[in-house]
């Protein structure tokens, strides 16, 4: 995590628009990286320091991506989970948040969140609506980037919900015809490669899990992963490269 | 009375309303974009719903999204606050035909009232006397200097769609309107979508007075009183006070009764505020209406201690007004200073970044309302009001002593916002004495004010 050392900088526009060009930067390129090597290692912990960022990536003690403290995407695992009309409470949800330092940290968890899934994405609703999935998916269907695998009912007009990355469908986070807000993560996508040529050294580790990931259909920590950062940073942000 | 109301805004009017509905028993719901998930008011909600990324046109300006949130979140009524969506009538026409309420006038009254000349020459039909201007807008550059020429220089462009100072210049010649019509144009077309102009004449020394006005669906109306803006920079209020200082009592109440007269006659329905121009020798001109809940509501509900959002929301569930003329008292003097993340000492420029420390001042006749909280990370996105201090007192005096204690009191570290300009002006010999004129502070200059300012 970047900046969470508490104490008390003054932060101008120009700061911010700095850290969050930091954010892509670390999101698009930096952190597929480390994230690779970390699942080929089996380090319990990575961190890397650059310039005035640092990045800290864990792995659970199980090995599993478990949940992560975003508590945006936690939020939304909950309601999912909980299926009912909307009833979630933005209270319970403020409960995991924390203090006002951490909520105000937010926009940073992202990274954490790709490293509880090293080899996932997760399609996210493009709006707010009533989720209807694609009749002819499975679990363990192949799609690639930009595939239509679900469609979220806005006022009568389907909005594609679109595969961010090539992958194999597997856990669905929310029961159709349940309400999704924009940005929920809904679909988990198991990926079949590492995301970046350059970390091709890992890619055969990677393989076994992934294939195996849609068979257990269990949505641990799916909601985890590529939330949209909420200043705006691409919401799709692991870029998925090459197919099996 | 509905169960459960869509606050489809943020920022601290996001936060009034939640109170509103909190204090009348209603369930409230906020729609937030993606920048915002971390706002008071997200927080605070019974429920919190996410409707598009930071950019407003896919999330507050989003009809569909705002809708679509409000059904699945099982609300009846959509408050649309101030700005964004809370004048479009087509918003207001879409939100009645998915079976909603619009807590506003319904779409009908606010296209009567949507375009600036139209409303000009309805409330001129009914009695209200309105500022000489071009006859309706503007075709061409062509037409726009022959107009200019007829009304007579200065004149001031203006957008017929939107308000708070985008798109408006004073020009004193026909070159400098030919050089502006573009920059208007292209104003007016990026913060509303509409490059309508058209001319008014300018007048000099002018003040800026308002009516609250509260009308039910069934024709009964009562003004709550007027409002003085006339402390304003580049066409954007920053102070506001009630009783206006401008006029004498008796002129007072003619200016609002007769705004009350013409808006009932002419259809207008929940509440409003009509702006005037004050000139030098206090005759008044009607300028424009505004059809929802005012920056500077507060004010009013300072001096009537009636809930001004309340009663909206109450109208548009139809109920009746309950009230007549002659319940509503106006006691004492009210100021409002928007607290907005600016930086006086550098021409205004906005702020954003984390808010480190933030004591809101208190005290008697003393308000805050704001969605400040220590940890917030003010976004880059929207516009800069952090809040608004309200100072009530017996009288202009009091309310001006109670006021710099207040500002004095107020902190926020980590963000530059424009409270020393308000300790200045409060300092000012024309504003304590009541004499500010709308043009005064782009005139006298914004270092002027600092340099008065004390400790």
């Amino acid at each position: 995590m970047a900046d969470d050392s508490g104490s008390p900088v003054a932060r101008r526009p120009q700061d911010r628009l700095d850290d969050h060009a930091a954010i892509d930067r670390l999101t698009d390129e930096l952190l597929p990286a480390l994230v690779a090597k970390l699942g080929a290692n089996g380090l319990g912990e990575l961190e890397v320091r650059e310039g005035t960022w640092r990045v800290r990536l864990r792995m659970p003690a199980d090995g599993h991506a478990a949940a992560v403290r975003r508590s945006p995407s936690g939020r939304q695992g909950a309601r999912a989970a909980e299926g009912s009309r909307g009833e979630h409470s933005r209270t319970d949800a403020a409960g995991t948040a924390g203090s006002g330092h951490a909520t105000a940290a937010s926009g940073h968890a992202q990274e954490d969140a790709t490293a509880a899934g090293p080899s996932r994405v997760v399609a996210t609703s493009p709006a707010v609506g009533y989720f209807r999935p694609r009749a002819d998916l499975r679990a363990g269907t192949k799609v690639r980037a930009g595939d239509r695998v679900g469609s979220v009912d806005v006022l009568g007009i389907g909005q594609d919900l679109v595969a961010p990355g090539d992958g194999l469908i597997g856990a669905t986070l929310v029961e159709a015809g349940e309400p999704v807000e924009y940005g929920q993560a809904v679909i988990v996508l198991e990926q079949l490669a590492e995301p970046r040529p350059h970390a091709a050294s890992t890619t055969g580790a990677q393989s076994g899990p992934a294939e195996s990931g849609p068979a257990d259909g269990a949505p641990t920590g799916g909601p985890a992963e590529s939330g949209p950062a909420p200043a705006g940073a691409g919401h799709d942000g692991t870029p998925a490269t090459g197919v099996a | 009375m509905f169960d459960r109301v869509l606050i489809a805004n943020r920022g601290e009017i996001a936060v009034r309303i939640l109170r509103a509905c909190r204090t009348m028993g209603i369930g409230a719901v906020v729609a937030y974009s993606e920048a915002d998930r971390d706002s008071l008011a997200a927080q605070l909600a019974d429920e919190a719903i996410c409707i598009g990324p930071a950019d407003a046109k896919r999330s507050y300006l989003s009809p569909s999204a705002i809708i679509s949130a409000a059904i699945v979140t099982g609300c009846e009524a959509i408050h649309p606050g101030y700005g964004f969506l809370s004048e479009d009538s087509g918003f207001a026409e879409a939100v009645a035909a998915h079976g909603l309420t619009f807590i506003g006038p319904s779409a009908e009254v606010l296209e009567r009232f949507a375009s600036k000349e139209a409303s000009r020459s309805l409330m001129a039909r009914h009695g209200l006397p309105t500022i000489p201007g071009s006859e309706g807008m503007l075709r061409d550059d062509e037409h726009a200097l022959s107009e200019a020429a007829r009304v007579g220089y200065p004149v001031l462009i203006k957008p017929s769609a939107g308000g708070g100072g985008k798109g408006m210049r004073m020009v004193r010649t026909p070159r400098e309107l030919e050089a502006s019509l573009r920059v208007c144009r292209s104003e007016a077309r990026a913060a509303f979508g509409d490059d309508s102009l058209y001319l008014e004449k300018w007048l000099e020394d002018n003040r800026h007075v308002e009516v609250q006005v509260v009308v039910d669906r069934y024709g009964r109306g009562v003004h709550l009183g007027e409002r003085d803006c006339s402390v304003q920079r580049r066409h954007q209020k920053i102070v506001e006070e009630a009783p206006t200082p401008a006029l004498p009592p008796a002129s007072r109440v003619e200016l609002c009764e007769r705004a009350i007269a013409a808006v009932v006659a002419a259809g207008y329905e929940n509440i409003g505020t009509l702006e005037f121009l004050v000139d030098r020798d206090g005759s008044f001109y009607f300028i424009e209406i505004n059809c929802r809940i005012q920056v500077e509501h507060p004010v009013t509900e300072m001096l009537t201690g009636i809930d001004l959002v309340a009663t909206q929301i109450r109208i548009a569930a139809g109920e009746p007004l309950g009230f007549g003329q002659e319940d509503v008292e106006v006691r004492g003097h009210a100021f409002e200073f928007r607290i907005n993340a600016e930086d006086p000492a550098h021409e205004f420029r906005p702020q954003a970044g984390l808010v480190e420390r933030f004591y809101a001042p208190g005290g008697p006749g003393v308000r805050m309302d704001s969605h400040l909280y220590a940890g917030y990370d003010v976004p880059p996105f929207y516009d800069s009001l952090l809040g608004k201090l309200v100072v009530w007192g017996h009288d202009r005096p009091a309310a001006i002593a109670r006021s710099k204690a207040a500002l004095d009191e107020l902190v926020v570290d980590g963000i530059v916002t424009n409270r020393s300009f308000h300790r200045a002006l409060l300092e000012n010999a024309a504003f304590v004495e009541g004499r500010v004129t709308t043009n005064l502070i782009d005139r006298v200059g914004t270092a002027a004010f600092l340099a008065s300012e004390r400790g």
